[in-house]
């Protein structure tokens, strides 16, 4: 692993308590489709798409009801986390469904700066 | 002011009932203090019925580390003040996230005392929190209170006073396990010395090396032997813990919390009757539908009752009563046989100045009676939400919406409104571009010009007018990102705290404090400022009085600058002359035009006009009159905020420079149409 870049990001992120094996919930979009709000640790968070993506996220309990528009949001993040070549978090066992939408634990990752 | 023995810091999270507590342990009352400055939100004031007993609100952060610009003055005042007690307030109902920072808070080595509030939401939740146990596990008192309620305040004064005066310090600040332990105990040993020498306590300035902070590490001064071998230590750790020294901390200091809580908190439901209100509430206000709609509504309503209905309602009553005054006092002047130029002074000089200042006092307390409402309320974060896309765009984020749409009212109080931003660069930005849009004071002279010029096209002209201030704040945004203004812009992450109700203690004292500061930091500018320009308008260049206006040394000035507008299209000494005047406020700049029409010629307004004007040098004079210096209330808040003369004047150069382009290519550009 390479030394994180964005780091005011990634402070303010982990000072919020997305730590690893946090588990979020993409609650909904924002009217003009960004930024998005999540909620963890019993509170809501809202940051933009490209904020998100440096948060690198799996799936633990899919809701069908909200899966099209949560799926979409954890695609997102997990697809640009990827290329940041950051760690998978390990699975959850205490998954927790949420109505809204997907339930997902975090790891924020870092933005390669090469 | 009574001398302070002992200070109390006032430290939480954002929405954590701050605000509310100190309001309650000083009831509002505030008195300059040693760590106010004009940059930080700081309040200081008197502990009321504790003689010489000081509390320091710092405002609401989530961590010791420096993120905005409040982070950064909290964490200087909680190391190089030294508070002899820091009040942590906690939200009992939000546990994990509020007692991440306790345990920073812990590591600084104050005495300490804890502050569970909104406890009346836990207990009509059925939460149980332990607070014998928790108050055993972090060594530190807890006190249950709610701040809102006014309970426990009392008691907690009482411990905090008395934590301070044993000076006891949290015993137990080593939360860590396992490797990460390891690594802090090493490096605490390595810079022991250091940290004595640089006055900072051991264990925050070891955990905040392992964190990788530059400033601490630069504080320390460690010699470059010392620091391989702390690098050696992280890296060791890092590779153990197969993450990095950063993550390492937090998610350690979390997993600690989560522990207290399974020990302390036994709750039968998942969520609170209030966050699941806040929820839903939120189903209909952030809805993808309605949200805009909605806040397009809450903001004409904040602009019907300020500039519409109660604010100037109020403002109209209250120029009544001054000008009452200003009668009475001439009067009095005459009867007493004075001079006409003392007169003249007293009428038109000091008591207008004095009038200018409190036509705003309505409007800023109408105007920061809904802002906080809909501050307190947690609506506030809620726009940033709704509407950051589009400030994204320029370079700012949503929190910059609200002081923005202000400005079409009056820049003075949407200047005062940015205060509420996280960064020093996107308040900076934002103040810049707020008097680019159209204030209200411009509407006179807008209406008489168009009336005047363009008959039934008038509303599509003002429109043009309005649209063209929208376009140069956005253009000069743009410039700005890539120039004055670069650098990262702080991350958009925030929290949505839960709806509340406002409490109507808080938003009175707020709007107090608004009113307050503006008579005070604003009332000498414009006050001297009136002055000069009666002085101008009333005197000859010889120093005698002028009964012609066209006499007076402000007329010599716009004869002098007139020539300067000529490639802009209107070169008349009239039009310049009621340009100066509108420094002091912009509606003087009609009614310099009509007195000046009126003293040259025996033409009325319009017809002067039509003599001065063409239709596009008419509209040039408009964009000219939009986008050049603001008034002299508008500058003098500009300096406050963001403290120093240098912005001002920076601001009246950019601006004209800018109306004089814009002018300059709109009648150069129109001129090979028409």
């Amino acid at each position: 692993m390479t030394v994180g870049g964005n780091g005011a990001l990634r402070r303010r992120l982990l000072d919020l308590g997305l730590t690893p094996k946090t588990e979020i919930t993409v609650i909904k979009y924002a009217p003009l489709g960004d930024p998005i709000e999540v909620s963890l640790r019993g509170f809501e968070l809202t940051l933009r798409k490209d904020e998100a993506a440096v948060v690198d996220v799996r799936e633990v309990t899919p809701n069908k009801a909200a899966a099209k528009a949560s799926g979409n949001a954890s695609t997102i993040a997990a697809a640009k986390a990827g290329s940041n070549a950051s760690t998978i978090a390990a699975p959850n066992t205490a998954s927790n469904a949420s109505v809204d939408g997907t339930t997902t634990t975090a790891t924020p990752g870092r933005e390669n700066n090469v | 002011m009574s001398k302070i023995d002992l200070n109390i810091a006032l430290a939480g999270n954002p929405n954590s009932g701050l605000t509310t507590l100190f309001n309650q342990m000083t009831d509002g009352n505030q008195h300059a203090g040693v760590f106010s400055t004009p940059d930080n939100k700081t309040k200081e004031g008197p502990v009321k019925m504790h003689k010489g007993v000081s509390v320091i609100e710092l405002p609401g952060m989530y961590s010791m580390s420096e993120y905005t610009v409040d982070d950064l003055s909290n964490r200087r005042i909680l190391l190089r003040g030294k508070p002899d007690v820091i009040i942590n307030i906690v939200d009992a109902t939000n546990f994990e996230r509020n007692l991440y920072l306790t345990l920073q808070l812990m590591e600084l080595g104050r005495p300490m005392v804890l502050a569970l509030n909104m406890m009346d939401e836990v207990y009509s939740n059925k939460i149980n929190i332990d607070i014998q146990k928790l108050s055993e596990i972090l060594t530190i008192p807890v006190l249950p209170i709610s701040a809102a309620k006014n309970r426990g305040i009392h008691d907690l004064i009482h411990y905090a006073i008395e934590a301070a005066e044993s000076g006891k310090v949290p015993e137990k600040i080593d939360f860590c396990k396992g490797h990460v332990h390891t690594a802090i105990h090493s490096i605490s040993h390595i810079i022991e010395e250091n940290a004595k020498a640089a006055d900072l306590p051991l264990r925050f300035c070891a955990t905040k090396i392992v964190e990788g902070d530059s400033r601490v590490i630069a504080d320390l001064n460690i010699d470059d032997g010392d620091m391989d071998i702390i690098h050696h230590i992280i890296q060791d750790m890092e590779h153990h813990l197969d993450t990095d020294s950063e993550s390492a901390m937090a998610d350690m200091r979390y997993a600690f919390v989560e522990d207290v809580c399974k020990q302390v908190v036994t709750r039968e439901v998942e969520t609170t009757k209030q966050h699941e209100r806040s929820l839903n509430i939120d189903k209909v206000l952030t809805n993808k539908v309605l949200a805009i709609p909605i806040f397009v509504c809450i903001m004409f309503l904040v602009f019907y009752l300020t500039f519409g209905s109660v604010g100037s309602w109020l403002s109209d009553w209250l120029s009544m009563g001054v000008q009452w005054v200003i009668n009475q006092i001439g009067r009095g002047i005459l009867a007493a046989g004075a001079s006409d130029a003392v007169y003249s002074l007293v009428v038109n000089g000091v008591c207008a100045g004095i009038g200018s200042v409190i036509s705003f006092l309505p409007i800023i307390a109408v105007l920061f009676f809904c802002l906080s409402i809909l501050e307190d309320s947690g609506y506030m974060p809620r726009v940033a939400f709704v509407m950051d896309k589009l400030l994204d765009k320029i370079g700012l984020s949503g929190r910059s919406i609200v002081p923005m749409l202000i400005g079409f009212g009056c820049s003075v109080p949407a200047i005062m409104a940015t205060r509420s931003l996280p960064s020093k660069r996107d308040r900076h930005l934002t103040i810049t571009l707020i008097p680019f849009h159209s204030c209200s004071a411009k509407l006179p002279l807008y209406a008489m010009v168009t009336a005047a010029f363009f008959g039934t096209h008038g509303a599509l002209v003002m429109i043009c007018i309005y649209l063209t201030g929208i376009a140069v704040s956005i253009i000069s945004a743009l410039i700005f990102n890539r120039t004055l203004f670069k650098g990262d812009p702080v991350p958009f992450v925030m929290v949505l705290p839960p709806y509340r109700v406002p409490a109507v203690k808080s938003v009175m004292l707020r709007v107090w404090e608004n009113v307050k500061g503006f008579i005070k930091k604003a009332f000498t500018v414009i006050f001297v400022a009136t002055i000069v320009i009666w002085f101008l308008q009333s005197y000859s260049p010889g120093l005698n009085m002028v009964s012609n206006p066209e006499d007076s040394m402000l007329a010599a000035i716009g004869k002098f600058i007139a020539p300067i507008f000529i490639p802009l299209g209107f070169g008349d000494w009239r039009a310049a002359t009621a340009l100066i005047t509108g420094l002091s406020a912009k509606e003087a700049v009609v009614s310099t035009l009509a007195v000046l029409t009126k003293a040259t010629s025996g033409l009325t307004l319009t017809q002067m006009l039509m003599q001065m004007f063409t239709p596009l040098s008419a509209f040039c004079f408009l964009i000219f009159v939009l986008l050049y210096m603001p008034c002299i209330a508008t500058l003098a808040t500009v300096r406050r905020e963001m403290g120093g003369w240098k912005y001002a004047i920076g601001t009246v150069v950019f601006q004209t420079a800018v109306a004089w382009i814009v002018a300059f290519l709109i009648y150069q550009i129109g001129g090979l149409f028409i």
